[in-house]
């Protein structure tokens, strides 16, 4: 299934490193608000 | 090639593969404008949002003002301030201290006022690393509640001069 | 002067390569390289007092070298060199004269005549007052004197761009649309005019401040206006380096846009919505309310991240089309295993895309958050995005870029081709070590602009966690080498531009 999908993009490649990058860009935004919490009340 | 002119008509429709990269790309772009909205209503830091303009000067006087009144001790030449619950707190950065050094106490809310009486400073307080801009003639006007006890410490992290890495200032939370 | 009228034909691409355009390219690249030398020893030297085990320069020194550092590279390499590129996008892509050459000249000279008194009121002491000179903090007349012009020489250069383009157009010396690089490098200047606009508003009045004619500046209104040239001056070098990155690709692995109308309509987001982003220096600020920072550097903003994505699609994409097409069609990775990794722009590209996009982006958008902005607000870690983005970026795909240049515009035979070939390399990973080791540091407190992290000398004592300094020394080995790559570049560049063997004019050899 995933195989078929992947050949009618005409990059495939870029479409992992694109998940890739997608990934890490969530992991790191959500991350960061994780670490915000953490901090003394404030506002 | 993108050093030569396009085809005459080059206005065609996304590829799939564009289509979903950019369907992604701006359902994660609202997401991130969605999430500031939702943290100042659901989440418990949220920077300044009360602009208040105040002179150098006044700022100085009202700062001297609540340091006398609420002094408690000294250290290294800096006063030591222990402000009663619901007291308006004033923090002053000068070219190159803290003033004054603060006694707080932990779940209690305290309204800060800082600024600063000569150039732009950086209050930088560690180590949970909580940074805001302090800028002469405004007041940063912030509400802050210590969540837990210790020794915290104010760097500054803009530049103010020759010794500006010397500025350190102190937080003691019972 | 040179025949305004005098050309030759460019054996590779057919671009007629005018010589008053090939002059004017010449001076602007070769003084952008002389003042990222400055910079770089500056880099150095900033670096090694950084470094807590060598702690190399007294405080004062150390500032004022930070100070130079900051406008020698950020303002005066990265300027220079994109002058040069504008009349490279105009006058070659567009086959036609330069406007006003006479014009262009002056544009340098007046380039030149600020940087180099913006640098001599610096190295004397007179200008101690870093990047951004934040009033009240005063600097000798003769430095705001010095931005302006150094602003008003690339306003013009930015006039000049837009002239040629416009005599293009009467003449049709282009058939349609003009090329991506050239639409993409006019979103450039476009967001320069309102860029060298703000500077103006704004070094005005302080320069009339420092003579004294105006008493008052409000301090947060200068932040607010200088972060209109300040920011959005790096908006030029986004948009000039997604240009040269279609350039690259093109030159490389003869890669071409896979959808024109998604590429353009994201330089179009990149000019009506990126400058807005400038906010996002204010966030923590006592002068806005959250209703104004939420509106200017979210919404708005996110369309700007929006074209960045797109880019950070279409780029790749565009690479692992034409690699398919030239028989790498193994598996998901044969097109980037097997591409041109011998060759420095290919290197080259990678690198400052990847840089650019996981480094530099992932943090810029974070940090640019109105409520994260608390975490990293003048922290190491805003100067390990940064150098993300604007080194690891901008300069790597303009150095990339420059290895091309040479031979192509200014026909000489590169000196060093193995040296070039492996620069990308050191250059890359120097600044993947330096901006995460900042990033690391940064996030666990370490202040920017800061001569001294462990306070050895502060009144009431004070001390990071070891790992700060852990970080921090990850961050200058990873300086050194990014040092190492660029005055590896410094020599190539020099070396072939002075030295390399003239070629012929029919040699169609580009690298």
């Amino acid at each position: 299934m995933a195989e078929e999908k992947h050949d009618s993009f005409p990059a495939p490649g870029t479409f992992v490193i694109g998940m890739v990058f997608f990934t890490l860009f969530v992991l790191f935004y959500f991350l960061n608000w994780k670490w915000l919490s953490m901090i003394w009340i404030v506002g | 090639m993108p050093i030569t002119s396009p085809e005459k008509y080059w206005w065609k429709p996304a590829d799939k593969q564009e289509k979903i990269w950019i369907t992604l790309s701006l359902i994660w772009c609202l997401i991130l404008f969605a999430m500031m909205p939702l943290w100042h209503i659901y989440g418990k830091q949220n920077p300044s949002a009360e602009p208040l303009k105040i002179r150098p000067a006044d700022f100085m006087k009202v700062s001297n003002v609540f340091i006398e009144k609420y002094k408690v001790g000294e250290e290294s030449g800096i006063a030591i301030v222990e402000p009663p619950a619901g007291v308006d707190v004033y923090l002053r950065g000068q070219m190159w201290n803290w003033v004054p050094i603060l006694k707080l106490k932990k779940g209690v809310s305290y309204k800060f006022h800082i600024s600063s009486t000569d150039l732009m400073h950086g209050f930088s307080l560690q180590p949970m690393n909580m940074n805001f801009q302090i800028v002469p003639g405004h007041d940063n006007i912030l509400n802050f509640t210590p969540t837990e006890a210790g020794t915290f410490h104010i760097i500054c992290n803009e530049f103010c001069g020759i010794n500006h890495h010397t500025m350190v200032g102190k937080i003691i939370v019972m | 002067m040179t025949n305004a009228a005098e050309f030759r034909t460019c054996p590779i691409t057919g671009k007629k390569v005018f010589k008053t355009t090939q002059n004017l390219m010449w001076i602007n690249a070769v003084t952008a390289v002389v003042f990222i030398l400055i910079g770089g020893i500056m880099a150095l030297l900033v670096a090694l007092t950084r470094w807590p085990a060598v702690h190399l320069l007294p405080a004062d020194l150390f500032y004022r070298f930070l100070t130079a550092h900051g406008l020698n590279m950020l303002i005066f390499w990265i300027v220079f060199f994109e002058i040069a590129g504008l009349y490279f996008g105009s006058s070659v892509l567009l086959n036609v004269r330069l406007a006003t050459p006479k014009l262009a000249w002056l544009a340098y000279l007046l380039m030149l005549v600020g940087a180099v008194m913006v640098d001599i009121m610096v190295f004397t002491g007179r200008a101690d007052v870093m990047f951004t000179s934040y009033v009240p903090l005063m600097a000798h007349p003769l430095y705001y004197l010095g931005i302006i012009l150094f602003a008003v020489g690339a306003l013009i250069g930015c006039g000049i761009f837009f002239a040629t383009w416009a005599i293009a157009r009467a003449e049709k010396t282009y058939e349609g649309s003009v090329p991506l690089v050239t639409f993409g490098l006019t979103a450039a200047a476009i967001i320069a005019v309102f860029t060298l606009s703000a500077g103006a508003i704004i070094y005005i009045p302080t320069f009339l401040w420092s003579l004294g004619i105006i008493k008052n500046l409000d301090a947060a209104m200068y932040r607010l206006i200088f972060w209109g040239l300040g920011h959005s001056s790096q908006q030029i070098n986004v948009t000039a380096m997604v240009s040269i990155w279609y350039l690259l690709g093109a030159l490389t692995v003869g890669a071409k846009p896979v959808n024109e109308k998604i590429c353009r309509t994201a330089f179009v987001l990149y000019i009506l919505f990126i400058n807005l982003a400038s906010e996002h220096h204010l966030l923590t600020d006592p002068t806005l309310s959250s209703a104004h920072k939420i509106a200017n550097t979210s919404y708005f903003m996110y369309l700007a991240v929006l074209a960045s994505m797109i880019h950070a699609l279409a780029i790749p994409m565009a690479l692992e089309v034409a690699q398919r097409k030239n028989g790498y069609t193994k598996g998901l990775f044969e097109w980037f295993t097997k591409a041109p990794w011998g060759q420095p722009g290919f290197p080259a590209l990678i690198f400052s895309l990847f840089i650019f996009g996981f480094i530099g982006g992932i943090t810029g958008v974070a940090y640019g958050t109105e409520q994260l902005a608390i975490k990293s607000h003048n922290t190491w870690a805003m100067t390990g995005h940064f150098h993300g983005t604007v080194v690891g970026g901008t300069t790597l795909a303009f150095m990339g870029l420059t290895y091309y240049v040479i031979p192509l515009i200014f026909r000489r035979e590169l000196i060093g081709k193995k040296l070039a070939t492996i620069q990308p390399y050191i250059f890359g990973i120097g600044i993947v070590l330096m901006s995460l080791g900042m990033g690391a540091a940064g996030t666990l407190g370490s202040p920017r602009r800061h001569w001294d992290v462990t306070f050895a000398v502060s009144i009431i004592p004070f001390s990071f966690d070891p790992t700060v300094i852990l970080f921090t020394t990850v961050a200058a080995i990873g300086a050194m080498l990014a040092v190492t790559g660029g005055a590896i570049y410094v020599l190539v560049s020099v070396l072939s531009v002075f030295f390399g063997r003239k070629m012929a004019a029919n040699e169609a050899k580009i690298i």
